[in-house]
């Protein structure tokens, strides 16, 4: 097969999703009885400023880390629906116990980051033991402990117990953590980038050596393609579910720690959710690769911070979201499109070969 | 199982082993325990009649998974299908009446059905991810929508519509006169199964009988017409059903639109009889928590409805009294408690530690902290859903071919 | 500051009337165009339609923008929105000419802090926080406990069976100033009275303000379980409480506005009073101040002294117990009689 026109074909595929998200903001715009070749532009012109640009990339850093987290599952058909709960619990344990201690710098970061890993890992490691020993299905499993996430959060985050009110405030939050648990930030001209950009790339790195450069990730990336070769073969499914729901969750405590860490130094009632919905879509949009996650978190985050634009302008900054959704679905049925087309290439090229064969003295049919 | 142990069985009579004496027992000790307390009755009428209201929607959910995943696709976008109907029911419903809202919002539901087809049947996407695109469309188009349609009218808002009728209540006559006193008379075990028959019988929304009416029409349809078992085989064998002229796309796209309408109605529920207008993010993952009853029905209709029961009293009972949710904790440790026992006897140890542990667990809490926090009551129905999940026996059998987009160039 | 007060001395009357509109400013206004051309209110996730502050603060602030003629921009936020966002979202408001910017909720403290300080010259608001302090940045807080004992006084002495019950929207510091507030005014008058709590959804869970079918099995389960007097601070949610009230025969105390205006006629005459909290005066008196030249940075306090939060009076149910309200409204003022702001 011809490299080339493979990668050429790969990329087709998002310029068409594009081209149609495109067609839909025009069609969406015009419907909301708003000028879209303007809108667009005055979108296009403020997200494109240096300063935004900056803040774009922070936006992706935790869209990023969920994207991964999500990624890791969809390897082996198992949806953690359930980012959501475990990096907020994964928070708000690392806050507490940030807070709560005082040690030089670099170990204060290493052990908040730890209790992050950990608490994610272990909240999801629940869903993944109901699944192998019980059949439980993850989507479901993940679902309910989301809600059971926010109910434990609740009770902890208050000033009886592991929080703290400040005066004239209506907000709760933990302690705030000391300077040494605080990550600074890259500067550059155009303003600072979150300090856990780094942690992103780690994590993208780590992901794609994980997978690609040891047993364990060809055994997923086996399992997932033919589970019934991957069984044959002696690899074990039920082991396999339980470390990748494992390892899916500890990628997805890490994802609040860029704004507790970089940005907001505690955990309150105001801390962002919603995260882990928006992991899924990237992971999505990424193909479950590494690069293709980091510019799907990229272009989300791009999405999101120009539709503030759109709110001066008067349009509902809801636009947006069917954007995005569009993006997604169009994506998907792209990449299927060309799947089909290759998939008939490549039958077309077999059966050339085979007609242009010598006949084999003996050969069964 | 010891050859004493099954003598024993063999001799006891077979109805008092079966389902519908283990749900008597369990009635009767958590009605003896909630009279025993002092807090209110687990079982009211008003209780039962939010009941009901509270299951309704994640009953309607679970059918429409029924209809898509029996025909082989998963349906992860019912939460979608449900939001639409939510919109559409509201937006018609205010402008046009209950009878506008029904035929809108199941229209919207179906059409959203038929897309998730037209992606994942006749395209080949992978059918949770065409589900969860649905979702993220639904969400955003609804707001969108809203920021047209309602904002500017007296009532409504970007995340609310003006208010939306509702539809009319019907009672079985006689059931009042004859059972009301019974409830008053707190009798114990007795008032509360009278007061279960009440909030079941009277003042229920004509919607409601609908929807209960749905689940044998579901059953039967799948079960007893020429149409389910095609359907239901298209989801076995496709390329069986295939080989003999049955077409695995024009029925998976029938299901679909059907699951869609479904989860449509479910939304129409929401917004007429459960509450009286549309509200953004009044779903609260009902379409998951639908999904997840099929999962524990065995994709079967009656088992689907036991699931969203479970689902919605638990809902209903923390909504209306925070306090009876303890009282539901120590009755499910004394039942725990009670088949620990059984199964001790049995000598069935590893059974009885398995369901012994959890009840000396419950019962301890409430012994100790007596009441249970309101923050925790939020995640009452959901933990519940996970026990029963995780304590039911597993013995599952998805439909074969369930998740597998059927593609006629790779089969022979 | 003059011309607050001097709005703050005609309101007890309009509230004793059940009127919750902004009186026109009683000062001469001083020479000098205004200052103000553009307004903005930023709103927190639930936006404005829930009958509740969010819709008063904007009719404060609509009310100043007709009076002098200037235009006025809402703002919506999202729910995994960042103090960055947030910032972002303001500065964006201030770079576009928006002179007069009003934060709703604490959420906008960090961000407004931050973008106070980049653009001096514009002039902000908080409504509920206190903890944003520069010369150009106005906080305002409402003594929604002080309002909430006198309506808790009231259903104190109206309750026959004993029982009285509040239905909170979400569970957050903010809404259990109202729970602090009615329970210490319910045994203030009927110490061996119960009140019963419940919360319609914990945080980050926002539902709570916008889930009237949810306020309603919530309200009809207190209702069957012998409470007769429910204290409804649950945004749009207390549609489903009022339902309930009228469905059941009992009573029902609103939140924020006047709701007996507000509900259909079939469920107001179950409204014994609403706990009124005059956004609408908070935010009037910010932007008429940032016209008038008067503007001065630091924390305003609305409460009973000034008319900024107080009790409805419309059916006529509580006539008989006016005076004794009235008397324990004064105490407060005097500072005889503290109330609790958490419970």
């Amino acid at each position: 097969m011809n490299r080339l026109r493979g990668a050429g074909l790969l990329l087709i595929a998002p310029a068409i999703a594009l081209a149609l998200a495109l067609v839909v903001a025009v069609l969406v715009l015009a419907l909301a009885g708003a000028n879209p070749t303007a809108i667009l532009a005055d979108a296009l012109a403020y997200g494109l400023r240096p300063t935004t640009l900056i803040a774009v990339v922070n936006k992706a850093i935790p869209y990023y880390l969920a994207g991964i987290a999500a990624a890791i599952g969809f390897h082996l058909r198992l949806f953690n629906i359930g980012i959501d709960g475990q990096y907020r619990l994964a928070a708000f344990a690392a806050a507490v116990v940030g807070a709560a201690v005082a040690i030089p710098a670099p170990l204060h970061i290493a052990l908040v980051v730890t209790v992050a890993l950990v608490v994610g890992w272990g909240w999801a490691a629940i869903a993944g033991l109901l699944y192998v020993r019980r059949g439980v299905n993850v989507v479901i499993s993940t679902i309910m402990l989301n809600a059971i996430a926010t109910g434990i959060i609740a009770y902890l985050l208050s000033p009886q117990r592991l929080a703290q009110q400040a005066a004239g405030s209506n907000n709760i939050t933990t302690a705030t953590i000391p300077e040494s648990g605080w990550i600074p930030g890259l500067p550059t001209p155009a303003g600072a980038v979150n300090g856990l950009f780094v942690l992103a790339i780690l994590v993208g790195a780590a992901y794609w050596l994980v997978l690609n450069r040891t047993t364990i990730g060809f055994e997923v990336r086996a399992m997932g393609l033919s589970g019934r070769a991957a069984t044959v073969a002696g690899i074990r499914a039920t082991r396999l579910a339980l470390l990748t729901m494992a390892a899916s969750g500890a990628v997805a405590g890490l994802v609040g720690l860029p704004q507790l860490l970089g940005a907001s130094h505690r955990f309150g009632l105001d801390f962002p959710a919603g995260l882990g919905f928006t992991g899924l879509s990237v992971a999505i949009l990424g193909r479950n690769h590494p690069i293709g996650v980091a510019i799907g978190a990229f272009v989300w985050a791009f999405l999101e911070r120009s539709a503030q634009v759109l709110d001066l302008a008067g349009v509902s900054k809801e636009v947006v979201t069917i954007l995005q959704a569009v993006i997604v679905l169009s994506i998907v049925v792209a990449y299927e499109a060309v799947r089909r087309v290759r998939a008939r290439q490549e039958r077309r090229y077999v059966a050339q070969a085979v007609e242009t064969s010598p006949v084999i003295e003996g050969a069964s049919a | 199982m010891t050859a004493a142990v099954m003598r024993a069985a063999a001799s006891r009579p077979r109805w008092l082993a079966g389902p519908i004496a283990r749900v008597a027992v369990g009635f009767a000790v958590l009605s003896l325990l909630s009279g025993a307390f002092d807090a209110p009755d687990l079982f009211s009428r008003g209780g039962i009649a939010a009941t009901l209201r509270f299951t309704a929607p994640i009953l309607l959910a679970g059918l429409g998974a029924v209809w898509a995943e029996r025909s082989g696709v998963i349906n992860i976008g019912l939460e979608g299908m449900m939001i639409v109907g939510t919109w559409f029911g509201a937006w018609a419903g205010y402008q046009w009446g209950v009878g506008a809202a029904l035929v809108a919002g199941v229209a919207a539901g179906t059409a959203f059905g038929l897309v998730h087809a037209l992606l994942s049947v006749t395209f080949g996407v992978d059918q949770a991810i065409s589900g969860l695109s649905l979702n993220l469309l639904a969400a955003g188009l609804t707001r969108f929508l809203s920021s047209i349609a309602f904002v500017g009218i007296p009532g409504g808002s970007i995340t609310t519509s003006p208010p939306v009728p509702d539809f009319p209540t019907i009672s079985l006559p006689g059931v009042d006169w004859l059972l009301a006193p019974v409830d008053r008379a707190n009798v114990p075990i007795l008032s509360d199964a009278a007061a279960v028959v009440l909030g079941l019988l009277t003042d229920v929304s004509v919607l409601t009988v609908a929807v209960v009416a749905l689940v044998p029409i579901t059953w039967w349809v799948l079960w007893r017409t020429r149409l389910g078992l095609r359907i239901r085989a298209v989801g076995e064998r496709p390329e069986a059903a295939d080989s003999l002229g049955v077409r695995p796309w024009h029925y998976r796209f029938l299901a679909l639109g059907v699951s869609g309408g479904l989860a449509g109605l479910g939304g129409v529920y929401l917004v007429t009889v459960a509450s009286s207008l549309y509200r953004e993010g009044q779903t609260a993952g009902r379409g998951f928590i639908g999904l997840a009853t099929v999962i524990f029905g065995n994709w079967n209709p009656w088992s689907v409805t036991l699931g969203s029961l479970v689902f919605g009293f638990t809902d209903a009972l923390r909504t209306r009294q925070e306090l009876t949710v303890g009282v539901l904790l120590v009755g499910l440790g004394v039942l725990c408690a009670l088949v620990a026992v059984r199964r001790g006897l049995g000598r069935n140890w590893r059974g009885s530690l398995l369901y012994g542990v959890p009840a000396a667990a419950m019962l301890a809490w409430f012994w100790f902290v007596r009441v249970v926090p309101s923050e925790f009551v939020s995640f009452a129905p959901h933990l519940t859903t996970l026990l029963v999940l995780a304590f039911a026996r597993q013995r599952l059998r998805p439909p074969a071919a369930l998740g597998e987009p059927f593609r006629r160039e790779d089969t022979g | 500051m003059a011309l607050v007060l001097a709005i703050g001395l005609t309101i007890p009357l309009a509230a004793c009337v059940g009127l919750p509109t902004a009186p026109s400013p009683a000062a001469p206004s001083p020479a000098g165009p205004p200052q103000v051309h553009k307004i903005a209110i930023a709103y927190d996730i639930s936006g404005r339609g829930d009958g509740g502050f969010n819709d008063l603060a904007y009719n404060g602030a609509k009310q100043a923008a007709d009076a002098l003629g200037v235009e006025l921009k809402e703002v919506t936020a999202k729910l995994d929105d960042t103090d960055d966002d947030r910032a972002e979202r303001l500065r964006l408001l201030a770079s576009a000419g928006y002179d007069a910017i009003i934060g709703v909720g604490f959420t906008y403290a960090g961000p407004m802090q931050t973008v106070a300080a980049e653009f001096p010259n514009t002039r902000f608001a908080i409504v509920d926080d206190a903890t944003v302090s520069a010369p150009n940045v106005v906080d305002i807080l409402f003594a929604e406990h002080e309002g909430s004992f006198l309506v808790g006084a009231a259903a104190g002495l109206k309750t026959t069976t004993g029982k009285v019950g509040f239905i909170g929207a979400v569970q957050i510091p903010l809404i259990q100033k109202f729970e602090a507030g009615f329970t210490a005014g319910v045994r203030y008058v009927n110490p061996t009275a119960v009140v019963e709590v419940t919360y319609l959804s914990q945080p980050p869970d926002y539902s709570g303000f916008g889930d009237p079918p949810h306020g309603k099995e919530a309200a009809l389960g207190m209702y069957e379980n012998g409470v007769d007097i429910i204290f409804a601070a649950a945004g749009g949610s207390g549609a489903g409480v009022h339902e309930a009230a009228a469905q059941t025969g009992h009573w029902s105390i609103g939140v924020d506005a006047d709701e007996y205006k507000l509900e259909p006629a079939a469920v107001r005459g179950h409204i014994l009073t609403s706990m009124l909290k005059n956004s609408n005066v908070g935010t009037f008196a910010f932007v008429m101040s940032a016209a008038q030249f008067s503007f001065k940075g630091g924390i305003q306090t609305f409460g009973l002294a000034n008319g900024g939060v107080g009790y409805a009076t419309s059916g006529g149910f509580i006539d008989d117990i006016r005076a004794r309200l009235d008397a324990y409204a004064a105490d407060i003022v005097a500072g005889k009689i503290v109330v609790p702001q958490a419970p």
